[in-house]
């Protein structure tokens, strides 16, 4: 029954992002082009590639919010060893990609050793990786004019395909099988739905959510690489406002903030409506103001819907009521 | 006969199209205390839910309270009527003092002193005959103690009719005697008590009468003296259940032992030795608070031991982290299901293969979905476990079968040494045979079993050799052959 449920959920998504599809069509003559199209896709890989490791981060039980701050820092680094000091493409991003997986460690040690609160432990590294990011950059905005580095973000396959649709959908196929199919996966979520449960039945927690930060830290790393191709820049703070999108996203697409329920693919879903309405606001001359306004709400009413459909266990259902009755 | 306090007539629910209860007909009346009896999965839960307005029963059914007829029974209705329910641990507390969780939210008047909820509090819990200080925090109570606020917490909100389910599943004996005291003190006052139990000798102690039901059904209701233990089994289970005891078996002279050596955690237990010899069901109990779970999780891994080895087969194994004790084949059964046990909000499979995913993978490490299938269907056969589904979740099953899921996981990882903790809190009557049967059977086929139990006539029945432990210390090893309940119950108060 729960598997029906799921499929029939990511249906209503599907068919929602159809809807909004031919709702914006209409309403701008612009949103239906291919060029349109096509961008809206490669806004999509930014944002997906951080939900993707928001979302990994929320089935452990614990959310990321440090993901956009280490995202610019990456961009910044790009920059800095591609466009300052002249490296060669390959080691550059190769260093960038390591040095974010040392960030990654540094997260996943607060949570999993420290057993400091996840939320509190990646607000304060958000803090830490934008400052890191600002010194290195100094405050400014980074260059990156290399050719060479465009790839990744401005470049178009057979002239039509954004190349970075090409790394996104493999990216989102392994994530997707690795959370889904592996041991490793299963055990997150077991970690996310109770940890101490999850450590009486043998499972290595503190391994597994290393495992999780290390995730999304890679994760980061793919969402600055694109970005800091399609900007030609690096700067410190670019992406950190993206936080609150990929949480709105990932918990559109079904992922519960309590850990141990939802799917890469709910989530990928999620992020294809958030930037569908984004863009088509955009296309619409809703300014950006309104749309932060809009993507808040949003949030907070997929939110209030997921609770009123009581989507607790009965457990919990029943203390709510027996404690709300008594306070 | 006084007109009844509560009745229900034609209660059915189903769920999705389950049913679970079936035109369910019985009424009690204030002062009596009734005993819902059935088999795991029976309805007896659900029938509480129903009482207490958390479920609503499918149309064509009618409860009366007080000769009035309830058309929509709600949680702050039936609460407003005076049925109180008592969850373990669910409704109270824990940061706030023990006069504040039996006084807050029933207060006559809006500002309240400290002092006049200690005094009222205590004007309570001692007409219950119960001593416990009002200033300490609830958390700082035991269980049982913590059930008594909770009963104490009903009576000062004037409850009329106070269910209680599994209510002694985590006492200690001493608490149990409270419990029954207070009980009937409440009968006394003219309260009604519904008492859902499995613990049969509990149930011939303090009821007076019994309902018993049945996959759904309601198979009979009838005053204490026109039942016995073995009619109430009979009408439970629906046939003739023998007994077999267990006793006689062969301890097997082969030398491979699980041993456990000098054990010590302050200030847990200390210097706990012991060998559990091929083909041998090895028993630990004492009192609550003996320290038997924190000596089992430090062999598992959850919490190391200061000091002291384990050996298996002849060989030292180390063990600092459970991931490791089940790779060696040291599985563990907790005692605490609801936080240690059960993976809530994920489905039946997935809390079966939990403890083994590498069995259920294929050659690419990849789980599955067929392998797990087949393993949870395997179990659910072997232990008759009843469920809506494999893809339920897991709280959709009744606390017994909820048991006997764990206890496939254990059995799913392959152990070489299986530790069960109370595994039978909660199981019925036959189910707890069938549980003793196949601890029996695994322990003949060369799994050391290591049983921790407070109930000493399974410890009797299922175990070769019992070790006492009093306050940490090993206080005696004794064969069951040759020792009686009273024997080993002086031992673990007295050494
Ligand atoms: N939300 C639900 N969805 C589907 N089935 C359910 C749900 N809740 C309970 N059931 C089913 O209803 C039946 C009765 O459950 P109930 O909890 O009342 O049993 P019980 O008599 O209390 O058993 P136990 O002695 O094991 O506690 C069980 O078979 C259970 O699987
Ligand atoms: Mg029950």
């Amino acid at each position: 029954m729960p598997r029906l449920n799921k499929k029939i959920e990511n249906l209503g998504l599907i068919l929602l992002f159809v809807v909004l599809f031919i709702f914006f069509a209409f309403s701008s003559k612009h949103f239906a082009s291919l060029t349109n199209i096509m961008s809206l896709f490669a806004q999509m890989v930014e944002l997906g590639f951080l939900t993707l490791g928001m979302a990994v981060s929320m089935l452990s039980g614990g959310m990321d919010l440090s993901i956009g701050a280490l995202g610019s820092l990456g961009t910044v680094l790009l920059a800095v060893f591609i466009g300052q000091k002249g490296w060669p493409l390959l080691p550059a991003i190769l260093l960038v990609f390591l040095l974010m997986l040392l960030a990654g460690l540094l997260n996943g040690f607060l949570v999993a050793y420290l057993k400091i609160q996840s939320m509190l432990a990646t607000l304060g590294t958000q803090s830490l990786f934008t400052g890191i990011g600002l010194v290195i950059s100094k405050g400014i905005t980074v260059r990156v004019p290399e050719e060479s580095m465009r790839i990744f973000g401005r470049h178009l396959v057979f002239g039509v395909i954004p190349f970075q649709i090409l790394l996104f959908i493999p990216v989102v196929i392994a994530v997707g099988i690795y959370i889904s199919r592996s041991i490793s996966g299963r055990q997150i979520y077991l970690v996310g739905c109770n940890e101490e449960a999850a450590r009486f039945t043998g499972i290595n927690v503190k391994r597994t959510l290393m495992k999780v930060y290390l995730l999304s830290a890679a994760m980061a790393f793919f969402a600055a690489l694109v970005f800091s191709s399609r900007i030609s820049s690096g700067r410190a703070d670019v992406l950190n406002s993206k936080v609150l999108e990929t949480v709105t996203a990932a918990v559109f697409g079904g992922v519960s903030t309590l850990g141990g329920v939802g799917t890469i693919g709910g989530a990928v879903l999620g992020v294809a409506i958030i930037t569908i309405v984004s863009n088509g606001l955009d296309m619409m001359n809703v300014s950006q103001f309104l749309q932060q306004v809009i993507v808040g709400s949003l949030l907070l009413i997929t939110l209030a819907l997921r609770n009123l459909k009581g989507k607790t266990s009965p457990f919990v259902a029943l203390r709510n009521k027996v404690c709300r009755r008594i306070q | 006969m006084s007109t009844p306090l509560l009745e229900l007539k034609n209660i059915s629910k189903s769920y999705s199209s389950v049913r679970v209860l079936n035109n369910i007909n019985f009424s009690v009346v204030p002062g009596e205390v009734r005993a819902l009896v059935g088999e795991n999965g029976a309805g007896k839960s659900t029938t509480v839910k129903i009482i207490a307005g958390v479920e609503q029963p499918d149309s064509g059914g009618e409860i009366y309270y007080n000769g009035e007829l309830i058309h929509k029974m709600t949680v702050k209705h039936s609460l407003e009527l005076g049925v109180s329910v008592i969850y373990q641990d669910l409704s109270l507390f824990p940061n706030l003092s023990v006069a504040e969780n039996i006084v807050k939210g029933s207060e006559k008047k809006f500002f309240v002193g400290l002092n006049t909820y200690k005094k009222q509090a205590s004007a309570v819990l001692e007409s219950l005959g119960v001593d416990i200080d009002t200033s300490l925090l609830l958390s700082e109570l035991s269980i049982g103690k913590q059930q008594l606020v909770a009963i104490a917490r009903a009576m000062y909100s004037e409850a009329k009719l106070i269910i209680m389910d599994e209510p002694t599943s985590t006492l200690s004996s001493t608490e149990v005697e409270l419990l029954f005291d207070v009980i009937a003190r409440l009968k006394e006052s003219g309260v009604c008590i519904i008492y859902i139990s499995h613990k049969l000798d509990e149930i011939f102690t303090v009821a007076d009468s019994i309902t018993v039901l049945r996959d759904g059904e309601h198979i009979e209701t009838g005053a204490i003296d026109t039942f016995d233990q073995e009619k109430l089994i009979k009408l439970m289970v629906g046939r003739e259940l023998r007994f077999v005891p267990f006793h006689g078996t062969d301890i097997g002279g082969s030398g491979t032992t699980f041993s456990v050596n000098n054990f010590t955690l302050e200030p847990y237990f200390r210097n706990i030795s012991f060998d559990v010899r091929e083909r041998e069901v090895f028993g630990i109990t004492g009192l609550v608070g003996a320290g038997r779970s924190e000596l089992a999780q430090s062999i598992f891994g959850i919490r190391k031991a200061s000091s002291g080895e384990i050996f298996l087969g002849g060989e030292k194994i180390s063990i600092s982290h459970t991931n490791d004790a089940i790779q060696a084949g040291v599985c563990y059964l907790p005692e605490d299901r609801r936080t240690q046990g059960l993976l809530m909000g994920q489905t039946v499979t997935r809390n079966t293969t939990s403890a083994n995913l590498r069995g259920v993978s294929n050659k690419a490490s990849l789980i599955s979905g067929q392998k797990e299938k087949k393993v949870v269907e395997e179990y659910i056969e072997r232990l008759a476990i009843k469920l809506p589904s494999i893809e339920s979740h897991i709280e959709r099953l009744s606390g017994g079968n909820q048991q006997k899921v764990l206890i496939s996981r254990w059995l799913n990882a392959g152990p070489r040494v299986l530790i069960v903790d109370e595994p039978t809190t909660g199981v019925d009557v036959g189910t707890k045979q069938e549980i003793h049967r196949l601890l029996r059977e695994l322990a003949n086929n060369g799994v050391f079993i290591v049983l921790i139990s407070s109930d000493l006539l399974e410890v009797l029945a299922v175990s070769d050799r019992v070790l006492v432990m009093r306050n940490g210390n090993a206080a005696d090893l004794v064969e069951t052959k040759s020792a009686s309940q009273e024997s080993i119950m002086e031992k673990s108060l007295l050494g």
